[in-house]
């Protein structure tokens, strides 16, 4: 993926046509789609939960595309704002309910094997989330925005409400905490 | 170099990553630590889940669907879905009429008394939904809001006459032996009613049980309150005696898909499931739940 991928071309004209053509619609989402997941997978701790917000965010854009207005921002903003707020609410549900799934007991069995290749990349995914589920809701927004979205830090103060100079300062942290999770991870599997 | 240096300059290189790829070769050394922290990131902007998701194809599907449908829900929109819970044994066009009609205030405006029907729909398919349910659809063009709220719909009524819905419908009701009767709190209704109702242990984030109607001894309505409106959902025991079915109306632009719950065949309508299980027939809407939170909702029932 390549940093323009958070803009994408013709989107007004796109959105526009998208409240009414599935065409147009099917456009934003094929775009959006891996953005939207990889955000929300690096701020909750399982594949199922990822699924349903991601869901549930589509579902928002899809009703909501009428009132999308690009005066007042990319529609990148637009769509990451209603993924932010599924994202919270999900947040807010699992401290009351706290169940916990498959993957997070131990893994979610794949029907068929997986090539080698395969497992092994999705080890070092698995490996990158566990570190990633032992920082702050904070780091992990940041952490989502900026290695998921791809978005500079400017965009992300924008969305969070923080100022650019404290985004740098998070992310820079996070990252140093991460290092330490991994290397200590790895210390322990020695 | 202080800390605030090594993040503006870890900014930097991060953003440069992320635009070409790779950090070009820095005029200073990097500590060991500072390179390690570059790969990592790296390593972070290159990870792709998505490939993990089990629903991106059929989401997509959905999605498109509904848009594809949209004129024809647009137009419906406002009404959420008409719902008929007839048994046969309302021998008469005009009670039945009558009951679609309340049962939609209820669906549409819970506390609404005015609108008003003119006769019952016109059904021409009949979709099973388990041995004892089926849907049929309706046309919504054919259903209109008056400027005063009131709604109305052509239909084959025995009396051609319109009937307002409102304390003059509850008087018909009544004349047919149908009583309603409110409660604000489940063990209430459950008291009155003559069957054991279920409850979800799921609801969908920000939804709480605000109120419950019994309709005679025939369904029980349960409203709950949440942040994208109001979520009804109807429990009605079925009847093993023959000719005695539960038939529900649904704008005929509604996409209906089979989905499972709990491993049965239910049905889908755009934003209404309806599932048989053990006994009960079960209807579920709100203008904006998604099929996720519903069937979670209908597999959590105790």
């Amino acid at each position: 993926m390549d940093r323009s991928v958070i803009t994408l071309s013709n989107e007004q004209a796109l959105a526009v046509r998208a409240k009414a053509e599935p065409e147009a619609f099917a456009q934003i989402y094929d775009h959006f789609f891996p953005l939207v997941y990889n955000y929300v997978r690096y701020r909750v701790s399982d594949g199922q939960s990822a699924d349903d917000i991601t869901a549930r965010t589509f579902e928002k854009a899809l009703t909501g595309i009428h009132r999308y207005s690009p005066e007042r921002g990319p529609l990148a903003s637009w769509l990451f704002g209603i993924a932010r707020h599924a994202v919270a609410d999900h947040l807010r549900a699992q401290k009351r309910r706290r169940w916990l799934s498959l993957e997070n007991v131990g893994g979610r069995a794949s029907p068929d094997p997986a090539p080698e290749q395969i497992a092994m990349r999705d080890e070092m995914l698995a490996q990158l989330l566990a570190a990633v589920a032992q920082l702050s809701d904070r780091e992990r927004e940041i952490i989502a925005f900026k290695f998921g979205v791809r978005l500079s830090n400017r965009q992300i103060a924008k969305l969070t409400n923080l100022s650019e100079s404290n985004v740098g300062v998070i992310l820079y942290r996070a990252v140093r905490r991460l290092r330490a999770e991994l290397a200590e991870k790895e210390q322990d599997h020695v | 170099m202080s800390e605030e240096n090594w993040i503006e300059r870890f900014s930097g290189d991060v953003d440069e990553l992320l635009e070409y790829g790779s950090v070009a070769q820095p005029a200073e050394p990097a500590l060991s630590e500072y390179a390690e922290l570059l790969a990592l990131a790296e390593k972070l902007s290159s990870a792709d889940f998505s490939h993990q998701s089990q629903l991106r194809q059929p989401l997509r599907r959905r999605l498109l669907t509904q848009l594809g449908t949209r004129e024809g829900w647009q137009i419906t929109e406002r009404f959420s879905m008409v719902t008929q819970l007839q048994k046969r044994f309302v021998a008469t066009a005009l009670p039945a009429a009558l009951l679609v009609a309340l049962l939609t205030i209820t669906l549409v405006w819970p506390d609404a008394v005015a609108a008003a029907v003119r006769n019952v729909v016109d059904f021409t398919q009949r979709l099973w939904v388990g041995e004892h349910t089926y849907v049929e659809p309706i046309d919504p063009r054919e259903i209109t809001i008056t400027e005063d709220g009131r709604l109305t719909m052509p239909g084959k009524a025995a009396d051609e006459t319109e009937a307002v819905v409102g304390q003059q419908a509850f008087e018909e009701m009544e004349r047919f032996e149908i009583e309603v009767h409110s409660f604000d709190s489940i063990a209430a209704a459950q008291l009155a009613a003559p069957f054991t109702l279920h409850q979800p242990a799921y609801l969908p984030e920000g939804y709480a049980f605000s109120k419950a109607s019994l309709w005679g001894d025939r369904h029980v309505n349960m409203h709950y309150l949440g942040p994208d409106g109001d979520l009804l959902f109807i429990q009605s025991p079925v009847s093993e005696q023959p000719g005695q079915s539960i038939s529900i109306g649904l704008p005929e632009a509604y996409m209906i898909e089979r989905v499972a719950v709990n491993g049965q065949e239910a049905t889908w309508a755009e934003h209404v499931l309806l599932w048989e299980a053990d006994g009960f027939s079960y209807l579920l809407s709100s203008p904006n739940l998604s099929q996720l939170d519903a069937v979670r909702f209908a597999e959590s029932l105790d």
